[in-house]
């Protein structure tokens, strides 16, 4: 350290800032999947339901939090007749 | 009937059970008839904080299975007669116990005490799940570090899920301990604030306790730093106590040194 940084308190990136970011990402994602342990069995049966009735090739189911309320957004992707073999 | 405070945290090593000695001992000071118990089965270690290791006979297990009365395993505390102390087994395997004999003891520990202060192990296994199931409050421990804060929020997820009272539509009430808050690594922006953990864990606070050479003594010796009243550690958690029993305390000046301070130490470091 020099003299002028000693005198001034030279700024290093504060790491508590860092924390603080990390904990709320890993917590968003572990809090989720601690609300819905089911999700990969949903997903599964969703699937097998709507082959019935489409050609579906894959169900996403993306979760988000909005205050209180968990938001659940289902993206099915249907297979186009070109597709199948 | 007593209350039943489980102290719990997820993480080990965050000073759950120095936490626990201090409050038990706390409310027993003030008059209160008071039982730790410690539930940390096959890594005794409340004894030791509470200086009481040479006292031992029987244990928790010995009780739930009937080898010995309640009265027998109880130890009375040196210098508090309202204060009792019931060991963790340190021999026998934790798998030992089952939820009816837990949750028999609790209640007979109910009836005889004002309060129930129980150290819950680390981990969020069995061990825990026996700790929690009969509580009515939980205080949950946290350091501010990552991986304390981390495992904390994950107990408080899984606290209902594993309690009694929650299963009778009741909730367990539940308050946030911060441990070993160093205040000049806060005021630098290298230590996560008060307010970081709590927003994170969304919990009331109830105490903090700062990070104190103290503790470490009193460890040594077997004497809750709660005796040693001029601490600030033990300041800290004569607070807890005083909130815990409805009294509204407000919450200790925790910030460092003085900037001018601070600014003399960095010019001569």
């Amino acid at each position: 350290m020099t003299l002028i940084e000693k005198l001034f308190g030279k700024k290093d990136p504060q790491s508590a800032s860092v924390a603080r970011d990390r904990l709320k990402l890993v917590l968003a994602t572990e809090r989720t999947t601690n609300n819905f342990p089911f999700m990969e069995d949903l997903r599964r049966d969703m699937i097998d339901v709507m082959k019935k009735y489409l050609d579906v090739q894959d169900v996403s189911i993306k979760t988000d939090q909005n205050q209180k309320i968990d938001l659940l957004e289902v993206e099915v992707s249907v297979g186009k007749d070109g597709d199948k073999k | 009937m007593g209350t039943v405070i489980t102290v719990t945290s997820g993480k080990g090593g965050v000073g759950k059970s120095t936490i626990t000695a201090n409050i038990s001992v706390g409310l027993a000071n003030v008059g209160h008839r008071v039982v730790a118990v410690d539930f940390d089965i096959g890594l005794r270690n409340l004894d030791m904080i509470l200086g009481l290791e040479n006292r031992i006979v029987y244990d928790v297990i010995d009780v739930m299975d009937e080898k010995c009365k309640l009265q027998q395993a109880l130890i009375n505390d040196k210098f508090s007669k309202n204060l009792y102390f019931l060991p963790a087994s340190q021999t026998k395997d934790k798998t030992v116990l089952d939820k009816e004999k837990v949750q028999k003891l609790v209640e007979e520990l109910k009836a005889s005490f004002d309060y129930v202060i129980i150290d819950s192990p680390a981990g969020i296994e069995g061990g825990f799940e026996h700790a929690i199931l009969s509580a009515d409050q939980a205080l949950i421990v946290s350091t501010p570090e990552v991986s304390s804060v981390r495992d904390a929020d994950r107990v408080i997820g899984i606290i209902d899920a594993k309690s009694l009272k929650a299963q009778k539509g009741e909730e367990v009430e539940k308050h946030i301990i911060i441990n070993r808050l160093k205040p000049e690594l806060v005021e630098k922006g290298e230590m996560l604030a008060i307010q970081d953990v709590t927003n994170i864990l969304a919990l009331p606070l109830i105490g903090v306790v700062p990070d104190d050479e103290k503790v470490v003594s009193s460890t040594n010796t077997g004497e809750p730093v709660i005796r040693r009243p001029e601490s600030s550690s033990g300041k800290a958690v004569k607070n807890i106590v005083r909130r815990l029993l409805g009294e509204s305390v407000p919450f200790m000046d925790l910030t460092a040194e003085s900037k001018l301070t601070a600014f003399f130490k960095r010019l001569f470091q």
